[in-house]
């Protein structure tokens, strides 16, 4: 059984419910003990911008994105933001949460070619 | 209905409330990350999705699943640690 997951998230502004979702399966897998990573690209960047993230609430049985994020990352979990989508909407380095890092494909290819399965919303 | 709580001897509580998938788990890993090995756990966890669940995560994290009866679970953390 593999030791390492991947969530990828494509959504934020453009549908807060897959993005929520997308954290609660990443909740579910780092708090499996599996090393996680979420890898944000296109709309779904948005999710490590606080003030972004903020907005999204989709109410009863989610918790709002913000809660779900800092949860993640209080549990160890991994968040790498796509920097060409980053660069597309003007969001810098300085403006994503604590925890987030900026990264590539090469660090995506890398992760799922050892092995990590991968889920996608 | 929540039926009554089975006569299990347990060390500690832990109470999912009405959380389900995602937050019961990693709430419970947060809770538990710090306990010692063999500590005997009483999970609460009215998550209908509970029974599938709890069992999934005990086989991934090496936890034992000693006894259930939902919404009721006693786990036994990580026994193969356990230093004699």
């Amino acid at each position: 059984m593999s030791k390492t997951f991947c969530v990828s998230i494509t959504h934020c502004k453009t549908d807060g419910d897959k993005a929520t979702l997308g954290f609660v399966v990443a909740n579910a897998a780092q708090g499996s003990e599996k090393e996680t990573m979420v890898f944000l690209s296109s709309d779904g960047v948005y999710c490590a911008v606080p003030e972004e993230m903020a907005k999204i609430n989709e109410g009863g049985p989610f918790a709002p994105l913000k809660d779900l994020v800092e949860k993640f990352i209080k549990a160890g979990g991994k968040i790498y933001v796509c920097t060409p989508c980053m660069k597309k909407r003007d969001i810098s380095e300085s403006a994503l949460v604590a925890g987030a890092t900026p990264a590539g494909g090469a660090a995506l290819v890398e992760w799922l070619a050892n092995g990590s399965p991968c889920v996608s919303y | 209905m929540t039926s009554d709580l089975p006569s299990w001897q347990f060390d500690d509580e832990f109470d999912g409330g009405e959380e389900t998938c995602g937050r019961v788990i990693v709430n419970l890993y947060l809770y538990i990350r710090d306990q010692k090995p063999g500590r005997r756990v009483l999970v609460i966890s009215r998550d209908p999705g509970a029974p599938v669940e709890l069992p999934a995560w005990c086989r991934m994290t090496r936890n034992q699943l000693t006894a259930k009866q939902h919404p009721y679970y006693l786990i036994t953390l990580k026994p193969e640690l356990i230093k004699e």
